[in-house]
């Protein structure tokens, strides 16, 4: 075993620090507010090389794995500014065209991606088919090589700022295929094609990002839209689930620590009685617990974002325990924080509060706490399936 | 970063597994009951090598460090066979013993208690001295001779009837005559045969195989060749066994806390109340798969604070938070065992509930909960000291 982080591993964790000199916490609060992505912060994250993160050099990427890109959204989300786009496009959709595109996409899509020139969305979810992705209706007909797609995606990220979306699709309807997992295929999407409309959904919870439910009404594609094989979907698509799982996590991680910094910096100022309120084991020992599921969790997502790199079969394992335990940890974090500020914990000006919808929307996306139990209960610890 | 077992720390963790073959749970339990050490198994692990674990070969031991002697330990605590004499001797006294003594007392010392022939226990706890060691009172008085006499009491010492020798921690210099509250402490390593020495067992309310004690230490007559390391020095070197005896704790509960979970996805598997095995009830499984996380998460907080220690790295905060997190979850564990079991939880013959006052213990023992709250909250975040 080695726990320790090689010289550019630490540096790329150390990156957030740097960037949030540029681009701080109070700009991206703004951005969330007015719920407005943030251009420029994304723009200067590809000129220093880290969009594509795990692309191929060759391709105008970093040629790194999932732990260098888990480092990097931590590190980010330790000051405050976490970006969900790096989420959906450079760890789930740029790593998937970079591992099974053909040459010739790699070349026409990765280059501006990796610089921030070309923005991807990924879009799988649907108003039936949440967590149970085989319900997906979402088709596209084959007729001479050229495809038709129809359906409705929903809850998508940024499909406004998006050029791209990486869309998952039935080729084959459910009924005519042998095993489930069958029939699906990934395509690339041009947000500018015919047929593509999309609509605001309004959420609780303000981001830079926003949230979109996409039409697709008879949008024409071809043989080079799609990503892989025709009918092979699925199994790209596990692909990108667990690092989906472990970096998110990571973001929670980097809020919850970003959280628990503001509550030392605070109780250790602020006297009520006599002597700073950290002093107080009440107020204390909540953000030493809270602390220490943040550590534990994001130590799981390193071991997760290991084991992805390495093809290790703790993978998803790590990768589930992470995810459902990081958000805990944050929630736990960011109300133990608020707890410590009392009512300023609630103004604009401390920030505090304004970190738990975020932090609340990790308990249940990108996937919910429920079926992640699920998973361990059943995959991990070999209890029968529950639903 | 690498998260894999070498091959031999595979085996060694696995040790558990096969001994338990030959000295299953049910001696273990049965011992327990009779609050009898289990010097069968004792011996075993001798005779297979591992009671010198973190001992070097020339005296007797395997030569290898924390990370085996935590892998060990939760490997037999995984088969519900967990030795608590494997804290107070192997990790705390043969350890300190190994790098602290001199050429001769390892001679004398280290290879028969790598072969498990004479047993060592470990005595700092005093009856008005528990948490804050500072305080304690024992004092080893100096003779014109150059010999010392030894006074005071000790209390919770864990297994001073098997014991051959006891590591005392004494003061040789009054607290009110150092410059340092951390001066003036030594350690002396003293036969329990000697003249002057009386033992109490205190009953306490969890079957262990091993008993409490309270040491009466009148004038013991104990020399300079009895001192381990330098007079007056004590502290330094008592200070290397603390986060070994976290991280060993946390090794223990983390076993305990799966041997409970095994066992609960064997019954909640079979046992069938309405349609099919409850196992399938989320109100079943969610709770074991959230211990089951709880439980992985303060494992391999261990691992990373025993790899510290090896490296010569600082490991107080990552082994003070896997002690606190291995007792929550074992606790957890053992609960939610409990609970899946239904009544059966309570009986003699699952012996599930049994397992929760060890389980509950290492919430208190050997350090308490709030202390390391208040070590992570003090030292890891820099809030202010709150006692």
């Amino acid at each position: 075993m080695n726990f320790e982080l090689n010289d550019e591993q630490q540096m790329i964790y150390e990156y957030g620090k740097n960037l949030s000199q540029k681009y701080d916490r109070k700009q991206w609060v703004e951005h969330a507010d007015r719920k407005e992505f943030t251009v420029d912060m994304w723009k200067q994250v590809g000129q220093d090389g880290f969009l594509g993160m795990m692309v191929d050099e060759k391709y105008g990427g970093a040629g790194q794995g999932m732990q260098e890109m888990a480092l990097l959204m931590e590190g980010m989300a330790n000051e405050g500014i976490p970006l969900l786009m790096l989420v959906v496009g450079p760890t789930m959709s740029l790593s998937h065209i970079s591992a099974h595109g053909t040459e010739e996409q790699k070349q026409f899509y990765l280059p501006d991606a990796c610089k921030g020139e070309k923005i991807f969305c990924f879009a799988i979810t649907e108003p039936n088919a949440g967590s149970n992705t085989m319900k997906i209706t979402t088709v596209a007909k084959e007729k001479a090589g050229k495809f038709t797609l129809n359906g409705t995606k929903t809850f998508i990220s940024g499909a406004d700022v998006a050029d791209y979306a990486l869309v998952v699709a039935r080729t084959t309807p459910h009924d005519q295929v042998e095993r489930k997992t069958d029939g699906f295929t990934l395509f690339i999407v041009d947000m500018k094609a015919k047929g593509v409309e999309k609509h605001l959904i309004p959420v609780s919870v303000n981001m830079p990002d926003t949230q979109w439910t996409l039409f697709f009404d008879d949008v024409e594609l071809g043989p080079e839209n799609v990503i892989g094989e025709v009918g092979k979907g699925f199994e790209l698509l596990f692909d990108s689930l667990n690092p989906e799982r472990i970096i998110v996590a990571t973001m929670c991680t980097g809020l919850g620590r970003y959280a628990l910094d503001k509550a030392v910096a605070y109780a250790s100022e602020r006297v009520v009685f006599d002597g700073p309120i950290g002093a107080y084991q009440g107020v204390q020992h909540p953000l030493a617990m809270a602390k220490t599921e943040v550590e534990l969790a994001s130590l799981m997502a390193r071991k997760a974002a290991w084991c992805f790199d390495n093809k290790h079969a703790d993978e998803g394992e790590a990768a589930n325990m992470a995810k459902y335990a990081a958000a805990e940890a944050a929630i736990h974090a960011v109300d133990a924080s608020v707890q410590a500020h009392g009512g300023n914990g609630f103004t604009k000006e401390y920030g505090i509060f304004d970190l738990y919808p975020v932090v609340r929307l990790m308990r249940t996306a990108p996937l919910n706490r429920e079926i992640i139990l699920s998973y361990i209960g059943q995959h991990v610890m070999g209890l029968p399936r529950s639903y | 970063m690498n998260f894999e077992l070498t091959q031999e720390q595979q085996m060694i963790y696995e040790y558990g597994e096969n001994v338990s073959k030959i000295w299953t749970r049910e001696y273990w339990r049965e011992k327990a009951e009779k609050r009898e050490f289990t010097t069968e198994l004792w011996e075993q692990v001798g005779s297979d090598g591992f009671l010198g674990m973190m001992v070097p070969e020339e005296y007797g031991g395997a030569g290898l460090g924390m990370t085996e002697q935590l892998l060990l330990m939760e490997g037999m605590a995984n088969v519900g066979i967990p030795l608590l004499m494997m804290v107070v001797g192997p990790t705390m006294t043969l350890s300190a013993l190994a790098s602290h003594g001199s050429e001769e007392q390892k001679r004398e010392f280290l290879p028969d208690g790598c072969s498990g022939k004479r047993i060592y226990c470990f005595a700092i706890t005093e009856p008005n001295a528990g948490t804050n060691t500072m305080k304690a009172t024992t004092v080893a008085k100096k003779k014109p001779d150059g010999r010392y006499s030894l006074s005071g009491t000790k209390t919770f010492i864990t297994g001073v009837d098997v014991a051959d020798y006891v590591f005392v921690v004494a003061r040789t210099t009054p607290h009110d005559q150092v410059k340092r509250k951390t001066d003036g402490f030594s350690l002396f390593l003293v036969d329990l045969k000697k003249k002057g020495i009386e033992k109490h067992p205190i009953d306490i309310s969890i079957c262990l195989p091993e008993m409490q004690f309270t040491l009466f230490l009148d004038e013991v007559d104990v020399g300079p060749e009895d001192i381990i390391g330098e007079e007056g020095k004590g502290f330094e070197i008592l200070f290397d066994s603390l986060n070994p005896e976290r991280i060993i704790a946390a090794g223990m509960t983390s076993g305990i806390g799966r041997y409970a979970l095994g066992k609960a996805v064997d019954y909640a598997s079979e046992r069938v109340v309405f349609d099919g095995p409850i196992g399938a009830y989320q109100g079943v499984q969610h709770p074991l798969a959230m211990a089951k996380t709880e439980v992985e998460l303060a494992s391999l907080m261990a691992r990373k604070a025993a790899w510290q220690f090896d490296q010569g790295l600082p490991a107080g905060e990552a082994a003070n938070m896997a002690k606190y997190a291995a007792a929550e979850a074992g606790i957890h564990a053992v609960d939610a065992a409990v609970q899946a079991h239904g009544g059966n939880g309570f009986t003699k013959e699952y012996g599930i509930f049994d397992l929760y006052p060890i389980a509950r213990l290492t919430r208190t023992a050997p350090i308490n909960r709030e202390i390391i709250l208040s070590y992570i909250g003090e030292h890891v975040m820099g809030l202010p000291r709150s006692y």
